[in-house]
């Protein structure tokens, strides 16, 4: 029988079945008792096995029914319902959540979602009652901790600064960061979103889950959905905000006045040199430098407003928002900030009973104030933070003239109360480096997303989308004059003398992307048999991007504030004195792919898909990449063997393979080209000159990344209790490097593929939640993931080394073949022999006498396994809720004590840990060589929010007409529990595009804690 | 329900045009994309001449690293004087690189600067090999020029190498992307045979000095370049036969002055033979400025003066004692080359701003006191060296900008200051050298010695015989910390093992730097082996 036949058989059947009945015709939508519109709920007619499933929207429509009839309604992590059709031709319901973790629709991507219960692949879903309960700047941040196998780790605690994201580890040397899509269009990141109009966050951790995605899918994928109208619902206003403080979280533990002092007296003793008699100490200040830098109870708030609703046809969602958070340094001084204003408009409507239309437009504007190097190695006045555990305790934060102190030895011994002090060398006031430089980030992003769906006939869905992202944003950096010499300063602040040069950076940033999907969606569940589910899609993509930057500088502006400092106002144009530079790029990807998704009774699970990516990153022979994935899964559960009066309600086996790709590398690798970035000076003019910018790799090609999971999901005790297990590995092959060519040969090399990363682990996942008939119920959830990375092939090239301190002989981080990317590389202390010396391990190599040989592998910043603890109680309209996260065997390289710096403060351990008192001098002594006496256990727990509430009973509100009232107050970071002396032990990276450095304390912008009281109105 | 098998088909075919929409517009096309602002060979054939602007640019580069601090620091001093005997590198918390080549055990071939030396000059190889190539199929009217403008790069460039490291890769055309990078290492002989070949060539055709505009190489430069590359290999009378040339040429003289070769306003004088041209306003990036773009000489910065109030420098190199008092004091060269105590500086006395850095580290400021000669301990002022000695008071004047100047620069790491690197007093030396060993002097070598002499004092300078003991200590004094032949010449005379054993200069080894290890990493031993010691 051909398929033409089958189908007509089809056909006549159940036309025949419908033409012996007197029967009406149902329809409606079901939600859940958020009003989210469930898809693919079971709507089935009592005693028969005919019925249908809702679509997307939640709705479904059934003809020929007994107007006496009963529907059975069910979908999983539902309590399952019975209804009457009673006559009624429309039956809108809302089912009961009875979820465990598992029963949930999950978005797939491509535009598309599913059962949970019927995914073979691993991801992992955040509603937007989690996110609701975060109270934080970026959207990344809901990440960390919430599901396994995702670490994010804030690069600096400034508002707003980026996160460093990794899903089941790095799998590259260069960038891992994971791909974002909001609402299926890819953006850089997601910073831009409004946390109050997520709907969910999906993460696609596996090969195959995120194959679809190919080429940008190596590093993992984050899908963000955003909340959109319903259909004939009314009109709902949500009014929610909070406000709040925030605090520092530790403070380092550094010699104070009276312990400083005596370790000075005891190493000027140890010199032959005076001392600070005793009866002087009391005269001298006891200042810490934290409490000085810190301002107490910078704010942090939000506020959110939202209308949405829908008619017959339509449905619109408004939103607009407000996130404004002070910094925990200079935010009082408005030098330190994160300011956020955002516009969200989404518009759904039916042209036509098969034709859909939504429209999206986001507007935000983003105002981030910055301080200067608030987590890189920079030194002197630009970066206050790495100064903080240098600075004396026994200076005053202000001179007797009342400006700041001058820390430096540069001007002479130092005086204070007529003792004389040391000074250091070096670092300058802290409080300067706030004051005389203002940086400012002002961006606008616009995200506009627009989509058609064409039911082209029954099953058959023709999905168009295009989505527009923007980011303009515009720098604006300002130095003040300041003779750092003379040290005078007018208004207590910086000295503007005439031989101190102001300086005026501005650059601008505009990134572009255009996309345009097409995707065509065949469900085959009519024509198969109501046994079979297949589904089977094809699509398209095609991604352009486009990123200018220039930048400019002036120096010697007559005018000497930031808001004055205006390249129009610069009269001697000689003094714009770099006016040429920045760069100017277009990207592209083409794709095709397709996916299968096939089940036989919700028992054996199938999925296959296949993606051919073309981008504009390789030349004409390599530009196609090809990412195969395919997944199954069993669900023991549905077994006839298996017991179904057993307290296991789902048992589920999974596994997975799919092989991902990475691009990460800059432009034009593959070809022959010149940059005009080099000058020479001809004829007393600079002139530009030309010069070869690579020597090509016409083979380059894509990073591939493949990854194998095995699953295991468990549901028990009426779905009570939710498991969920994941075992993969992930092996990154191809991985590209700008390496391999001599430097003899003059021309920097290409990118090539070279090596293979290795991540291992497993992510495990347990919860459990209980209702009592009293209306009490509570609710936990713990996740655990561990990571293993190794760097298992090099290809015999140089190891890499990044991590270059000030401090420090030698880079601190490598990566080389065998160990985790990014390990600490040094010597190891064996002990601290009788004279205070450190002496180290010389027979690591085998060969007697200490050499550069000696250094090995001392640490390495990724944790053994973080894990993440949620809870959550309601009793008559009181909730309580916790998450904590934590973090277990990241080291830390602590390079905060600097030893270069003579007599500069520290730690205050070296009283009692036996090293010799080398504060004047360490030159010669190997407390500078990288050595594992400065890595420090990092693990920390974190109670990152505890948050209590209250809902106002209705009788109470409805008056006043409101629907729901909750007021809450959430403890952000109110404690950490770590061995770790530092300000914070979670270090990220020293900055965002510098992925080999990483867990390196310099002494940087620390997260924060806090109070905020918020609420949650709608009308 | 029906199923409609022609709708099937028909939104199909619908579908299927949106996708091949894209194709139709020719995926090529639309995935021909990447940096705007590069350029392709098309592009560049309309200005082929900036490619040899490119190779000039080379020369300019004093500082290699990215984000690494000190560690890429390549200053020519830091090669001649401090691994020499002229220079000290100064306290050594402060600046490591200079500390690795102030002792010659601490010369390993993982030495990120040495690395970075090596760097520099094979990219001067290579970018003069680009343009070469793309000048030879040009149809420019100057191309000639152009050609052998790049071949005195080229020279330049292999000529430093040589003298560095020994015999190195050769190559006189760049690998493409498909061909071998392993480019064994040629004998020393065979790298001088280039550096001659290319200068010959473009004697012919290097116009003479002020035909072309400053900066750009010269006929009088190929040559004193040449005589200078003779002169290392002993080569007395092709060094003869290059230095009467330039002297017949009478393009050059010395200035009257000696300090006036340093004068800031009197760049590219009448002294100057080849100098690398520097100017200060084009970027200012506050720490010493790194390649590419950076046209300023941050040699202020790194070795002017210390914290000579406002915008002083770091004064990380600094002149040894023994080579100050090789000076008489009416020898002017001395006030021209130090800063001593008694300097008196273009803004008069020094009455502070300078430093005491005491055994314990602690650092306290000078007064007027401190910087009269009366003290005992003359050189214990500046540096501390190795926890116990005192080793200089001084600083290098050559390397200091007068405050004034200093003060009105956008930063200090982007000087004016042009590296003199020949001087006709080197030719007029090298001629006075030659001329010991070989007939044909014309000056006599006697006649050009006295030259030199007599400048430095003035007018008329005691007597003193050419011999060749007295030569080494003229060229010595006549070209003290200038950075560019020091080191070299005490290897070449055979006195660096006596001279530079106080050091530890071994001999056999130390002659030579060692060839960076992250190379041969790259090749292999077979390719690359090692320097011998190293």
């Amino acid at each position: 029988m051909n398929i033409r036949n089958l189908l007509l058989t089809l056909l006549l059947i159940l036309s025949s079945n419908a033409m012996f009945s007197q029967q009406i015709s149902v329809e409606g939508t079901i939600v859940d008792n958020t009003d989210t519109p469930l898809p693919g709920v079971n709507v089935i007619i009592k005693g028969t096995t005919k019925g249908t499933s809702t679509d997307f929207d939640g709705k479904y429509k059934l003809t020929n029914v007994d107007s006496n009839t009963t529907l059975i309604i069910s979908s999983l992590g539902f309590k399952t319902q019975e209804v009457l059709v009673n006559g009624r031709t429309v039956i809108d319901l809302t089912l009961e959540d009875n979820t465990a973790f598992l029963d949930e629709i999950v978005v797939t991507g491509v535009g598309q979602s599913q059962n949970k219960k019927t995914v073979s692949t691993a991801l992992s879903t955040i509603s937007s009652k989690k996110i609701e309960a975060l109270p934080v700047s970026r959207p990344e941040a809901v990440l960390q901790g919430t599901s396994p196998g995702i670490t994010v780790v804030q690069n600096s605690g400034a508002p707003g600064s980026p996160l460093t994201i990794r899903l089941r580890g790095a799998a590259t040397p260069g960038s891992s960061q994971p791909l974002f899509l909001v609402d299926g269009v890819q953006v850089p990141d997601i910073s831009f979103v409004n946390p109050s109009d997520i709907k969910s966050i999906t993460t696609l951790k596996d090969g195959a889950s995120a194959a679809i995605y190919g080429a940008r899918g190596g590093n993992g994928v984050v899908l963000l959905t955003t909340k959109k109208g319903q259909k004939n619902d009314h009109l709902s206003v949500s009014i929610d905000g909070y406000t709040g403080f925030q605090n520092r979280l530790n403070t380092p533990n550094l010699l104070n006045r009276d312990q400083y002092v005596e370790y000075y007296n005891a190493y000027r003793t140890s010199v032959g040199q005076t001392t600070i008699a005793q009866s002087d100490i009391a005269l001298l200040p006891n200042t810490n430098w934290y409490d000085v830098l810190f301002d107490d109870d910078p704010m942090k708030s939000f506020i959110n407003a939202s209308v949405s609703g829908g008619t017959g046809k339509s449905s619109y969602y408004f939103s607009g928002s407000i996130f404004d958070q002070e910094g925990l340094v200079g935010g009082k001084a408005d030098k330190s900030g994160f300011e956020r204003k955002t516009i969200n408009f989404n518009f759904n409507t039916e042209l036509k009973e098969n034709l859909k239309l939504r429209l999206g437009a986001n507007l935000i504007r983003v105002k981030q104030r910055r301080l200067p190097g608030e987590n890189d190695d920079s030194v002197g006045a630009g970066n206050p933070f790495n100064q903080l555990a240098v600075l004396l305790p026994i200076f005053p934060v202000l001179d007797e003239d009342g400006n700041y102190y001058d820390v430096s030895a540069q001007n002479g011994p130092n005086s204070v109360n007529g003792v004389t002090i040391p000074g250091v060398n070096g670092p300058f006031n802290p409080l300067l480096a706030v004051d005389f430089s203002t940086i400012e980030d002002k961006s606008r992003n616009l995200f506009l997303n627009g989509g058609l769906e064409w039911k082209v006939i029954d099953n058959l869905t023709l999905d168009l989308n295009y989505g527009y992202y923007e980011n303009l944003t515009t720098n604006k950096s300002f130095q003040e004059a300041y003779d750092f010499r003379n040290g005078t300063a007018p208004n207590g602040l910086a000295s503007v003398s005439g031989t101190g040069n102001n300086q005026l950076d501005e650059s601008y940033f505009d990134n572009r992307f255009n996309q345009f999907d097409a995707t065509l969606k065949y469900d085959f569940e009519k024509l198969v048999g109501e046994d079979h589910n297949l589904e089977l899609l094809v699509g398209t993509t095609a991604l352009e991007e486009k990123n200018t930057f220039s930048t400019r500088r002036a120096v010697g502006l007559s005018k000497n504030t930031f808001d004055e400092a205006n390249f129009a106002l610069v009269g001697d144009q000689s003094k714009i004195i770099s006016p040429v530079q920045g760069s100017d790029r277009e990207g592209s990807l083409l794709s095709y792919y397709t996916r299968a998704t096939y089940d036989y009774k919700r028992k054996y699970l199938f999925t296959a898909s296949l993606r051919a990516d073309q981008s504009s990153k390789f030349g004409p022979g390599n530009r196609t990449g090809y990412f195969p994935a395919v997944s199954g899964g069993w669900v023991m559960s549905e077994e006839d063997f298996f017991n179904q009066d057993s307290f296991v309600n789902l048992l589920k086996l999974r596994a997975s393979w799919g092989i991902n790709g990475a691009d990460n590398i800059f432009d034009d690798q593959y070809r022959l080209y010149f940059n005009n970035t080099s000058n020479a000076i001809i004829g007393g003019s600079s002139v530009t000159g030309f010069t070869q910018a690579i020597l090509p790799n016409p083979d380059v090609k894509w990073e591939e990344v493949a990854q194998t999971n095995f699953g295991l999901d468990v549901n028990a005790f009426n779905n009570a209790l939710g498991i969920t297990f994941d075992y993969y590995i992930k092996k990154t092959s191809g991985v590209l490097l700008p390496v391999g060519v001599p430097s003899y040969i003059g021309i920097p090399a290409a990118f090539k593929n070279i090596g293979e990363v290795e991540n291992k682990g497993f992510e495990f996942l347990i919860s459990y939640k209980k209702d009592y008939d009293n209306g009490f119920n509570w609710n936990v959830n713990f996740n655990i993931a561990k990571n293993d990375n190794e760097v298992t092939d090099l290809a015999g090239v140089n190891p890499l080394r990044d991590g270059q301190t000030l401090n420090f002989n030698d880079p601190i981080s490598i990566t080389v073949e065998g160990q985790p990317i990014a390990s600490f590389y040094g010597y190891k202390v064996k002990e601290i022999n009788a004279n205070g010396e450190l002496v180290f391990d010389d027979m690591v190599d085998g060969v007697a006498g200490l050499s550069n040989a000696d250094r090995t592998i001392i640490g390495n910043a990724f944790p053994d396994f973080t894990y993440g603890f949620n809870f959550g109680l309601n009793y008559k309209g009181i909730d309580l809720g916790g998450f904590l996260y934590g973090s277990e065997g990241n080291d830390i390289y602590d390079a905060t004590t600097r030893t270069d710096f003579s007599l500069s403060n520290r730690p205050a351990s070296y009283l009692t840990n036996g090293v010799q008192n080398l504060l004047g001098n360490t030159a010669g002594s190997n407390l500078r060589d990288v050595s594992d006496f400065y890595v420090k256990d990092g693990s920390f727990l974190k109670l990152r929010t505890i948050t209590l509430g209250y809902t106002l009973p209705q009788n109470a509100i409805k008056s006043i007409g409101l629907s729901h009232a909750r007021l809450y107050v959430t403890g952000e970071n109110l404690f950490v529990i770590t061995d770790y002396e530092g300000a914070d032990p979670e270090i990220g990276q020293a900055n965002a595009t510098s992925p080999l450095d990483i867990g390196i304390d310099r002494g940087f912008f620390p997260s924060a804690k806090g109070f905020i009281f918020g609420f949650q109105f709608k009308f | 329900m029906k199923i409609n098998i022609k709708h099937i088909k028909k939104s199909f075919i619908i579908s299927a045009f949106t996708i091949a929409s894209f194709t139709a517009c020719d995926s090529d096309d639309f995935l021909d994309q990447g940096s705007n602002t590069i350029l392709s060979s098309n592009d560049i054939t309309e200005d082929i001449d900036r490619l040899v602007v490119g190779a000039y640019d080379v020369l300019q580069w004093q500082n290699l690293g990215v984000n690494e601090s000190f560690k890429k620091h390549i200053y020519p001093v830091m090669w001649q004087g401090i691994r020499a005997d002229d220079m000290v590198s100064q306290y050594n918390n402060f600046w490591g690189a200079g500390l690795l080549l102030d002792d010659f055990a601490l010369i390993q071939s993982n030495n990120s600067n040495i690395e970075a030396l090596w760097s520099k000059w094979f990219a001067g190889v290579s970018r003069a090999n680009t343009a070469i190539e793309a000048l030879e199929v040009s149809t420019l009217d100057n191309k000639d020029r152009l050609i052998a403008e790049s071949k005195f790069i080229r020279a330049f460039c292999y000529f430093e190498l040589v003298r560095s490291f020994g015999g190195v890769p050769l190559y006189t055309k760049n690998p493409t992307a498909n061909e071998p990078l392993e480019i064994p290492r040629a004998t020393a002989e065979a790298v001088y045979d280039q550096v001659e070949t290319d200068l010959r060539d473009a004697i012919s055709d290097l116009e003479g000095k002020g035909a072309t505009e400053i900066g750009r190489a010269t006929r009088g430069a190929a040559q004193a370049l040449l005589a200078k590359a003779h002169l290392a290999q002993g080569e007395y009378t092709e060094v003869l036969t290059y230095t009467n040339a330039i002297i017949a040429s009478g393009e050059y003289q010395l200035e009257s002055n000696y300090a006036d070769i340093w004068n800031y306003s009197n760049e590219f004088g009448v002294e100057s033979v080849f100098e690398i041209d520097y100017r200060s306003d084009i970027t200012t990036d506050y720490f010493e400025a790194i390649g590419g773009r950076a046209d300023g000489n941050s040699a202020y910065q790194v070795f002017g003066y210390i914290f000579n109030g406002a915008n002083g420098g770091f004064g990380n190199g600094v002149p040894r004692p023994e080579l100050i008092a090789m000076f008489e004091n009416a020898d002017t060269r001395k006030d021209a080359s130090f800063i001593v105590p008694e300097t008196i500086l273009e803004n008069g006395v020094q009455t502070c701003g300078c430093l005491i850095f005491n055994p314990d580290g602690t650092i306290d400021d000078s007064n007027q006191a401190d910087w009269l000669p009366n003290s005992t301990d003359t050189y214990n002022f500046f540096w501390l060296f190795n926890n116990s000695s005192w080793l200089s008071r001084a600083n290098s004047r050559k390397h200091t900008i007068p405050q004034a100047i200093a003060s009105s620069l956008p930063t200090i790491s982007q000087t004016d200051v042009n590296e003199k690197v020949i001087r006709y007093a080197e030719v007029l030396l090298m001629h006075a050298e030659a001329s010991l060993f070989g007939a044909g002097a014309n000056p006599a070598g006697q006649v050009a010695f006295d030259m030199v002499r007599n400048r430095a004092y003035a007018g008329t300078a005691p007597a003193m015989a050419l011999t060749l003991e007295n030569l080494k200590d003229e060229r010595r004094r006549e070209l003290a910390t200038e950075g560019w032949n020091r080191f070299s010449d005490l290897v070449r005379w055979g006195d660096a093992a006596t001279a530079l054993a106080f050091k530890g200069f071994t001999p056999g080894r130390d002659e030579l730097l060692p060839i960076p290890q992250s190379e041969i990493d790259i090749v292999g031993t077979a390719i690359l082996p090692q320097n011998p010691g190293y």
